[in-house]
């Protein structure tokens, strides 16, 4: 089977990597003998590795300040677990004020809501909020009995014609329009 | 995986057990390189020392659920890329993630050096100083997409090999190659475009 550049190329990285399986190296190698275009760049590839080598060892590395380790073993020890931001110098004034503006507006806006449910909410009188217990049917009967200085009427009585039931409900109406 | 040496376990063990003073050799030990690496996402040294102090805090917070097969200093090394690609996102320098470039994986004329007539890649002048080349490739490695600078600063500078890259970045051996590989051409084309005239006189 031909073994093309198209396989080859990128194969040429992990080669000059040394990271090439042998069964990989084995195909390739054969291909570079042939192929003026794949030396190329394989040439291609150490050239940039060339590029790389004065700034992996260069002395411009950043100096590690003195104390560093300690520092840091100090704050880890104490808690300080590093779930932060390495802030800027504008964030730093920044993020705590809006930290601290959201915070204030979330506690305004938690008293308002309670306010208006709070308003909401129907007072006392209008709850009717009476703790004598609920008349039975025979007291009310009695009540406005009394009230229109008749005679109590049997339990009974309770079961009424429409009629009745409307006379009654009107008597109990104009009760209430007295009151 | 490299598995972690035996004086990293030991010290890691000790750390665990409330030691201050085996966190503070792990430190030590790592520290230099740590900065060298953040050194690739940031060039002001408040935000170096920044990012790799909150790196060892934060690793010390996970030591309970470090893998102990795997190499302390592949998984400090994933730590300190994330922490410092947090801190980018958060100061609004937005890195450019995920771009991969089907254009330049699929075409094989696209690909480096694979044309007779393409440009080129040199090796660097030799008249030109070493310090001149490592600012050259260290702005031309800031240049390139984040994706692609991550996998060429853990091979070309970390010296990772392909399965610590993969452990490190969390993908598979696979793609660390097509992906070192798309880095590559990238740092070509970006060299050869911020300095035309290494290209010349090799076409």
């Amino acid at each position: 089977m031909e073994f093309t550049c198209k396989e080859a190329v990128p194969m040429i990285g992990a080669y000059l990597d040394g990271e090439l399986s042998p069964a990989s190296a084995a195909l390739l190698r054969p291909h570079l003998l042939e192929c003026p275009a794949c030396r190329n760049s394989t040439a291609d590839g150490r050239a940039l590795q060339r590029w790389f080598t004065p700034l992996r060892e260069s002395a411009s590395a950043p100096a590690v300040p003195s104390g560093f380790a300690a520092r840091v073993a100090r704050r880890a020890v104490a808690g300080d677990t590093g779930e932060r931001s390495a802030p800027a110098a504008q964030e730093g004034k920044l993020l705590p004020f809006v930290l601290r503006l959201t915070a204030v507006a979330a506690a305004v806006t938690l008293m308002l809501a309670l306010g208006v449910r709070l308003r909401s909410r129907p007072d006392a009188g209008s709850l009717s909020a009476d703790d004598r217990k609920p008349l039975s049917m025979s007291q009310i009967q009695s009540e406005l009995d009394r009230l229109n200085g008749v005679v109590p009427v049997e339990p009974a009585a309770n079961e009424t014609t429409p009629a009745e039931g409307r006379a009654a409900r009107a008597k109990k109406r104009g009760i209430q329009e007295q009151r | 995986m490299e598995a972690a040496s035996k004086d990293d376990l030991r010290l890691v063990t000790e750390t665990l057990a409330g030691n201050q003073l085996s966190f503070q050799l792990l430190v030590e030990r790592y520290q230099q390189r740590m900065f060298a690496l953040v050194r690739h996402y940031t060039r002001n040294p408040v935000e170096i020392e920044d990012i790799v102090q909150d790196t060892f805090l934060k690793a010390y917070t996970r030591l309970p659920s470090f893998q102990q097969a795997s190499s302390f200093y592949t998984w400090l090394c994933r730590i300190a890329i994330n922490t410092a690609l947090d801190f980018q996102k958060r100061v609004g320098r937005n890195p450019v993630r995920g771009v991969e470039d089907p254009e330049l994986a699929l075409s094989p004329d696209g690909i480096e050096g694979s044309r007779p007539t393409g440009t080129r890649l040199p090796a660097p002048d030799a008249r030109l100083e070493r310090d001149e080349i490592a600012r050259i490739t260290q702005t031309v490695l800031e240049e390139i997409p984040e994706i692609f600078r991550t996998v060429l600063v853990l091979r070309e500078f970390e010296e990772l090999s392909y399965q610590d890259i993969a452990d490190v970045l969390g993908i598979s051996i696979g793609t660390v190659e097509s992906r070192l590989f798309r880095a590559r051409a990238r740092f070509k084309d970006k060299l050869l475009a911020l300095h035309p005239e290494f290209g010349e006189g090799w076409s």
